[in-house]
């Protein structure tokens, strides 16, 4: 590892640390950084230790696990399809899960407990499953990786749609819960929910930290990479699997958030240097853990006693980000 | 290592494109592959290092059959050069190179001392040590061409296949890059195959020619010398208004 690498590390988790004291401390409720810290302990004013271990706890350990969730579906497909603007949100793989989500939400009916949040993260599953299984087979028939993501938003469109017309159908507080899901929220994930979510996306985010060596290898093309001893074919559908896992749990439990794993692959490209996966997965799961930390702090910033809805936040950050990496693709060695 | 056509039919699906090939690959020699376009150069590549299945008979390696092998088994006896430059990725020279000791690496790819020492005498064969910490999309198209024959040197296969390397590259650097095959294939006893329309360049610099035809004509093989006194290069590429004069290896109109 060169310097460059060691700075990255030491930045990003420094930052996550920071980060996710700060989510802690802050929130609509002005609570002392002593009384955080008592409630932490299991002391202290109960009102106060109910507010810190059981709403902004999980929120916290929500963001930092939904950004890293996020941030490395968005490298995986970039490196599975060539293609640096792959993203869950672009190939329509969030809207595919979105829909799984609104046919449980809008003709199922309305649940609370934990069945029904299940049954949406299944169903979310299987919507992003099907959307992936459809770009992939586009992928064989359309080479360029342009046209490609044009086929990804025209999916996403047709999803969008479909949930309009269930929209139309569905009873008006059905609609009314639907919607608010939909704003994006980490706060959705209560206390009791979070270890399933932990469980789902971890799982995921460590068998992709498993796939390190055939990403590299894919870097090359699958022609390439085929000669280099790796079963494509298999890597294609673990790399699906994790893909379409991540960001069904995330969608399912936070609503549908944009940006993230598009933009965050390139801050951590640009940061090291390299699309050497050995650090750069890492490095994207970290910095999405905290680009996700700093997006959920900001939607309840202090003072203001509402929660801004997540999705007006993570576009001021990822769109940017995005203009500034095409306006300079010439001179950044990933695209050339 | 021995690498035998055995009755080999090749196409895609139901197109036939040829069939009954029966060939022995020159070991430490290079040997070029030459046809029109549609004779089935790179489906023959393909085929030979397992990217396409046989349509019939088969590619055996050392008497057994490629397309009974796993991917790593392939990877470890034919190492491939492709004639498109690798999709964009911030990776240096090094590491590029670097990437042909996957198959010899663990679960993780982590490089031992051997790795580093293979690779850097490789990026030495070709003469690009001096840009190891260069970014590989920084290069122009020859060196580019020259990483990835280190990267196939790397993996350490008797059988080296490459796909028209030198399609994309001028006049010069396709006689260094024919030159530097020769040399590998004679310094370290590689079996090299390599496709090209560069007949010229071809009957120059390489040990032995493979000649597909479009139309119908079996294979034919031989050193360059052998195929001219024969005549036997003509029949492949004649088109109504050129012909191929073997005295004076170029063509002129009818």
């Amino acid at each position: 590892m060169n310097k460059r690498t060691h700075i990255c590390f030491a930045a990003l988790s420094a930052a996550l640390l920071v980060l996710f004291v700060l989510a802690l401390l802050l929130g609509p409720v002005a609570i002392p950084a002593g009384e955080v810290w008592a409630a932490l302990l299991g002391k202290g004013d109960p009102l106060w230790a109910t507010i810190v271990l059981q709403s902004r706890l999980p929120q916290a350990v929500t963001a930092l696990l939904a950004g890293a969730a996020l941030a490395v579906s968005g490298l995986l497909l970039q490196t599975l399809f060539s293609n640096p603007l792959a993203g869950p949100s672009i190939l329509g793989v969030s809207d595919g899960a979105n829909l799984g989500v609104a046919v449980v939400m809008l003709s199922v009916g309305a649940g609370a407990g934990l069945g029904f949040w299940l049954t949406t993260v299944l169903a979310a599953m299987a919507g992003s499953a099907v959307v992936l299984g459809l770009i992939v087979a586009f992928a064989r028939r359309v080479k360029s990786s342009t046209m490609l993501l044009i086929i990804g938003i025209m999916i996403g469109y047709i999803a969008s749609s479909l949930i309009s017309i269930l929209n139309f159908h569905a009873a008006a507080d059905q609609v009314h819960r639907y919607v608010m899901w939909g704003m994006g929220d980490f706060s959705s994930v209560t206390m009791d929910r979070l270890p399933y979510f932990c469980s789902f996306v971890l799982l995921a985010l460590a068998a992709s930290l498993l796939l390190v060596k055939p990403l590299d290898a894919l870097l090359l093309g699958e022609a390439y990479a085929a000669n280099l001893g790796v079963n494509v074919q298999r890597t294609r559908v673990w790399i699906m699997l994790c893909t379409g896992l991540m960001t069904a749990a995330v969608t399912a439990f936070c609503g549908p958030i944009s940006f993230i794993g598009l933009a965050v692959p390139h801050i951590a490209r640009l940061m090291l240097g390299s699309s050497n996966h050995h650090n750069l997965l890492p490095v994207t799961l970290l910095a999405g853990a905290c680009l996700a930390l700093l997006c959920s702090i900001l939607t309840c910033l202090p003072g203001t006693s509402s929660v801004l809805p997540l999705n007006a936040v993570t576009p001021l950050f990822g769109a940017p980000v995005i203009i500034y990496v095409i306006m300079n693709r010439r001179k950044i060695h990933y695209f050339n | 290592m021995e690498l035998v056509l055995k009755n080999l039919g090749i196409g895609y699906g139901r197109t036939v494109v040829q069939c009954g090939l029966e060939q022995s690959l020159m070991e430490a020699g290079v040997t070029s592959l030459l046809g029109a376009n549609g004779a089935g150069k790179s489906t023959l590549l393909r085929t030979i290092c397992g990217l396409e299945k046989p349509l019939e008979g088969s590619v055996l390696l050392d008497g057994r059959a490629v397309a009974g092998m796993n991917e790593r088994e392939i990877s470890l006896r034919i190492g491939v050069v492709w004639t498109s430059r690798p999709p964009a990725a911030a990776l240096t020279v090094s590491e590029m190179v670097a990437m042909g000791r996957q198959p010899h690496t663990g679960f993780w790819g982590r490089l031992g001392e051997r790795d580093r020492r293979v690779c850097a005498r490789a990026l030495e064969d070709v003469g690009m040590s001096s840009k190891a910490e260069r970014y590989f999309g920084t290069l122009s198209d020859g060196e580019r061409q020259k990483v990835m024959i280190a990267k196939a040197l790397v993996q350490e296969c008797p059988v080296i296949i490459m796909d028209e390397p030198t399609a994309f590259l001028d006049v010069t650097s396709r006689i260094e890059i024919m030159l530097l095959m020769r040399s590998i294939a004679e310094k370290y006893h590689r079996s090299i195959l390599l496709s090209t329309h560069d007949l010229d360049i071809a009957l120059r610099h390489s040990h032995y020619l493979w000649l597909l035809s479009s139309n119908g004509l079996p294979m034919t093989a031989g050193t360059p010398e052998e195929l001219l006194s024969r005549r036997a290069i003509g029949p492949y590429f004649d088109t109504p208004s050129l012909v191929f004069d073997h005295e004076s290896r170029s063509f002129r109109t009818k």
